[in-house]
């Protein structure tokens, strides 16, 4: 049995792995940086997308002058801009920098990563622009025209081969759950994308095998490429900036497999109700209620980790936007379990309710995650502090307030829309007059959120330009310990 | 979970069996549906757009129509509600004339895409041409929603429609529509207060005789802006251009719902 | 975290960060050096590890639990993976009646009034407005039908009534001293008989129609719209074969001899 390590070996120890961390993250800095940077312009553009869109269901007139900006093409374009481009690209960044650091082995060949980013920056920019100029093609998370999606075929194989390259290059013998997530996610992504621009575009199925693929991908967008990562992220950060283990290996095992299996199986309760064979239905119904096992797991692990951490919230931002991302996943995913019920469904289906179940998942999930990993990622890329707490006081609270708003308001809202619509003695008209004042303060909370962007925009600037008081010699907090 | 062989399988054995599942095999299920003749005589239902109403297909396509208006009818089952007597009633949407029936895969087959819709911001769609195959209606409707329906939230869609000098007679395919929704294709115009003076100073005379009004009294003058703003311009007239007859000709070409097919039971 | 130690190769594989130099740290821009990544590097927390608590009873109680239920549901809701099956409530039930039930008759004004209102809300307020006065928006487009001779004037008879609401209506046609130059729709393949009497019954008792008390207007029933449609014969109801006000005046005899 070696001897006991002393103290200065265990610093001598703890120089060594930072030394090695410095140089991974060194390593795989450019290309991580580019993607985040990308990702942030592209939350931008999405936040003005989303408010001219929301706002235009409460005020017809506004800027009614255009066929660019008509509310359909506005749509389309928003989702793309926050989903390919804002989510994906934040999802790439974050697969890249994690894979690296858990496997403990460099980024070789960083350049090509850059032609990914451009390609992808590309493809976005094609399909926002194609769409606002009148090629949308009207499938529900692929609305892109048809020239983007060769753009994001190439960037997204040259990301899967550099994650996977430096996954088989890792050093670290013991394969982390973040990493089984980050694998899981660029082996499916690529699968269903491929498989449903096929089905949909280049040779497309007849009649409602459409839908059902296409929702097919869209809800496994969600659960098997966002998801994964984001997860991954918080199974990442919290155990790491608290410094304990997480809870439980074996829950860990529960949660990833049984996400596998059973997210995959819930697309179809987007049509439940619809012209579909009631089987398809049925299954996905039970999809989505066994996807309360891998949920319960994933909860059970966070929340006792954090146990007795919880203190740590006041000070760090990444560690709180990141456990508000997990808690808001635990919530979205019980009521999007719930949601799938036959007498759930027929109440809340084409409705904003499900909009504001869309919007908890997507921002106050994924995106919180995805703030509270850019705010500890950056500064060891950069090698630079936030420059202002101030600012990320506004975005946290203009963010927080923002999604709980959104969320209440369009939940209501859609809710007694959903019951007024199954009334047919309630005039059309009636319903649509009952719901302005809610998607009147779902703008308000969109400028919210708008503010609360504008506020990460102007920190990442400065820090990436070096703007701003100089700060080192320790992270930036909300409010500083002891005081 | 060290190796990443292991991961490799568990990922791929879990999603292929969705992918067989919830794809493959509903297109081998689905994929060949053929469309329904119940005998000789009758037409096949569905028949595949053609012409004009494709092309407005692709119009709806491009302005995203399908994300505020859903194309699917649901079954006699779905929504529950309480009627006036306390009674549980079902069926809310073949209640509310959505369709004769619920829509089934069937329905579907030609639709390329197939924009089955998932919010109803707006009324379903999918027998529209049935409920209202008023063409004229529909044109006056999509240059301005507000027209037909004063609570509508639905965008203007002035973008399909040209607004242009009358040479000669006024065209067939002019909208008849009063002038405060032809002024400015779109909005709802109405003259600022020193052009309808400047207007009443040139015109309030004649147009007070049309009328029987009296031009003097603030009433009168107000019944005769109201005149005004609901008669047709008359050198000007707002005709639809290639997009906005292709979208009437695919909306009145809707008519989803309506032939009673065997697998739809109810 | 393996140990260092353990393997002297892992040392000498370490690469030199970008920009290394020996830049004063203090000096903007000097953010590149590895002294200041290995400020944030130095400070962190070791990569996270796994504890190996156990999973809670509880836990597997529950999954026990859903699995179950979801056995149960996939059971009873699939109707044998059919393609033809659509709905949840047809899965579990046996083969729906070959024939559907008789056609609801109702009789009292009351109750068909409801089934007017009902369809009224759904299919004509768009054009003849909720008031019955016609669109506000487009005045002298779509004809009232409050006080309208055709409704409840000398024009008036549940014969025309049904045939203006089963085959349309093509204009001009003359209203309260205005003529209206639209087409109608038919709604005689979209509704039933007894919904079309309940639109002509509500119509006629609704818009300041119903006149007084003891002249409140009758009932119109669904085997009067039947008797229609049967003189009718051949006549198609799908809007191809709309009336015109020239030929309504022209319907003289009721359909169902009282």
């Amino acid at each position: 049995m070696p001897a006991p390590l002393t103290s200065e070996m265990l610093e001598a120890n703890r120089a060594r792995s930072a030394a090695e961390r410095a140089a991974i993250d060194a390593s795989c800095r450019g290309p991580v940086l580019a993607f985040a940077v990308s990702a942030v312009f592209w939350l931008l553009m999405g936040s003005v997308l989303a408010l001219i869109a929301s706002i235009k269901l409460h005020s017809p007139y506004f800027l009614t002058g255009s066929a660019e900006l008509t509310f359909g093409r506005v749509r389309m374009a928003h989702l793309q801009a926050v989903g390919i481009g804002w989510a994906s690209l934040a999802t790439v960044a974050a697969a890249l920098w994690q894979m690296c650091r858990l496997s403990r082995a460099e980024l070789i060949y960083p350049k090509i990563l850059y032609l990914a980013c451009a390609l992808w920056n590309v493809g976005t920019l094609l399909a926002v622009f194609g769409i606002i100029f009148g090629d949308g093609q009207s499938v529900e998370w692929l609305d892109a025209p048809r020239y983007a999606p060769p753009f994001f075929i190439a960037a997204l194989g040259i990301v899967v081969a550099w994650v996977v390259a430096v996954f088989r290059r890792r050093r670290e013998p013991h394969v982390y759950v973040t990493q089984w997530y980050i694998l899981g996610a660029v082996f499916w992504f690529p699968w269903m994308y491929l498989v449903t621009v096929f089905m949909i575009f280049w040779a497309p199925a007849t009649g409602v095998v459409q839908p059902i693929v296409n929702w097919w991908f869209g809800h496994n967008t969600l659960g098997l490429w966002f998801t994964p990562v984001a997860v991954g992220t918080a199974y990442y950060l919290i155990p790491k900036i608290i410094g304990r283990p997480i809870h439980s290996y074996y829950l860990s095992i529960i949660g990833f497999w049984a996400l596998a299996l059973f997210y995959s199986w819930a697309g179809m309760h987007h049509l439940i109700g619809g012209p579909i064979p009631g089987w398809l239905a049925s299954a996905s119904t039970v999809g989505s209620m066994m996807m309360l096992i891998p949920v319960l797991a994933v909860a059970i692990n966070h929340h006792m980790t954090m146990r007795g951490h919880f203190h740590r919230l006041r000070y760090s931002p990444a560690l709180r936007f990141t456990v508000f991302g997990a808690i808001a996943y635990t919530a979205v995913s019980v009521q999007g379990s719930f949601e799938a019920l036959k007498d759930f469904s027929e109440v809340a289906h084409f409705t904003h309710y499900t909009v504001a179940h869309a919007h908890l998942g997507a921002y106050g999930f994924v995106t919180m995650i995805y703030f509270g990993l850019f705010y500890y990622m950056i500064p060891r890329l950069t090698g630079r502090e936030w420059a202002s707490p101030l600012l990320i006081r506004v975005h946290f609270w203009c963010a927080a307030v923002g999604i709980t708003v959104y969320f209440v308001a369009l939940s209501i809202g859609g809710w007694w829309q959903g019951r007024m619509m199954n009334n047919p003695d309630v005039p059309f008209g009636k319903i649509v007059t009952y719901l302005l004042p809610y998607l009147f303060t779902r703008s308000v909370a969109g400028v919210l959120l708008t503010v609360g962007h504008l506020a990460f925009a102007v920190s990442f600037i400065m820090n990436l330009a070096g703007w701003g008081k100089r700060r080192s010699g320790g992270p930036t907090f909300f409010v500083e310990p002891g005081g | 979970m060290d190796r990443g062989m292991v991961i490799f399988l568990g990922a791929l054995l879990t999603f292929s069996s969705s992918w067989l599942g919830l794809v493959l095999f509903p297109f081998w299920q689905l994929g060949g549906e053929k469309p329904y003749q119940k005998d000789e005589t009758d037409d096949p239902y569905p028949v595949p757009l053609q012409g004009l109403a494709l092309a407005g297909q692709k119009v709806y396509q491009n302005n995203g129509c399908m994300y505020c208006h859903t194309q699917q009818v649901r079954s006699e089952r779905f929504g529950n509600w309480w009627d006036a007597n306390g009674e549980q009633r079902t069926g809310a949407d073949i209640r509310r004339s959505y369709g004769q029936r619920r829509t089934v895969s069937r329905d579907y087959i030609y639709d390329n895409p197939t924009m089955l819709g998932t919010m109803r911001t707006g009324p379903d769609l999918a027998n529209i041409g049935v409920r209202n195959p008023s063409a004229p209606w529909h044109h006056t409707h999509l240059l301005n929603p507000r027209s037909a329906n004063a609570w509508s939230i639905m965008p203007s869609f002035a973008f399909f429609y040209t607004r242009e000098k009358v040479v000669g007679s006024r065209s067939d395919k002019a909208l008849s529509l009063g002038r405060e929704w032809t002024v400015n294709p779109g909005y709802r115009w109405k003259p600022s207060a020193k052009e309808w003076d400047a207007l009443l100073a040139a015109q309030g005379p004649a147009l007070a005789a049309q009328v029987g009004l009296d031009p003097a009294s603030a009433e009168g003058k107000k019944q005769l802006l109201d005149y005004w703003l609901t008669t047709p311009e008359e050198d000007y007239q707002v005709v639809p251009n290639a997009d906005g007859d292709a979208l009437v000709a695919y909306l009145l070409a809707l008519r989803k719902a309506e032939v009673p097919l065997p697998e739809a039971k109810e | 975290m393996s140990d260092p130690n353990a393997d002297p190769e892992a040392r000498n594989r370490l690469l030199p960060a970008d920009g290394v130099g020996d830049d004063a740290p203090d000096e903007p821009g000097a953010g590149d050096s590895v002294q200041a990544l290995h400020e944030a590097v130095m400070r962190e927390q070791a990569e996270p590890r796994d504890g190996f608590e156990p999973v809670p009873f509880w836990v597997a109680v529950v999954c026990g639990g859903l699995l179950a239920w979801g056995g149960y549901y996939i059971g009873s809701y699939t109707a044998d993976f059919r393609a033809d099956v659509y709905d949840r409530a047809d899965l579990k039930d046996v083969a729906p009646p070959a024939t559907a039930g008789p056609e609801p008759n109702p009789k009292t004004r009351d109750e068909l009034k409801s089934v007017g209102e009902q369809k009224y809300i759904a299919l004509c307020v768009g054009c003849h407005g909720t008031d019955g006065k016609g669109l506000k928006e487009q005045p002298g487009k779509y004809p009232p039908l409050a006080a309208s001779e055709w409704v409840v004037g000398d024009k008036a008879s549940p014969a025309r009534l049904s045939r203006i609401l089963l085959y349309g209506v093509k204009g001009p046609i003359l209203v309260q001293g205005t003529t209206y130059n639209d087409l109608m729709p038919a709604r005689g393949a979209e509704l039933r008989d007894y919904q079309i009497a309940g639109l002509i019954t509500y119509i006629r008792n609704s818009f300041g129609n119903e006149g007084d008390k003891d002249n409140a207007k009758p009932a119109v029933t669904a085997d009067e719209v039947k008797a229609a449609r049967a003189k009718e014969g051949a006549r198609k109801a799908n809007g191809t074969a709309p009336y015109t006000a020239d030929e309504l005046l022209k319907v003289t005899e009721p359909d169902l001899k009282k």
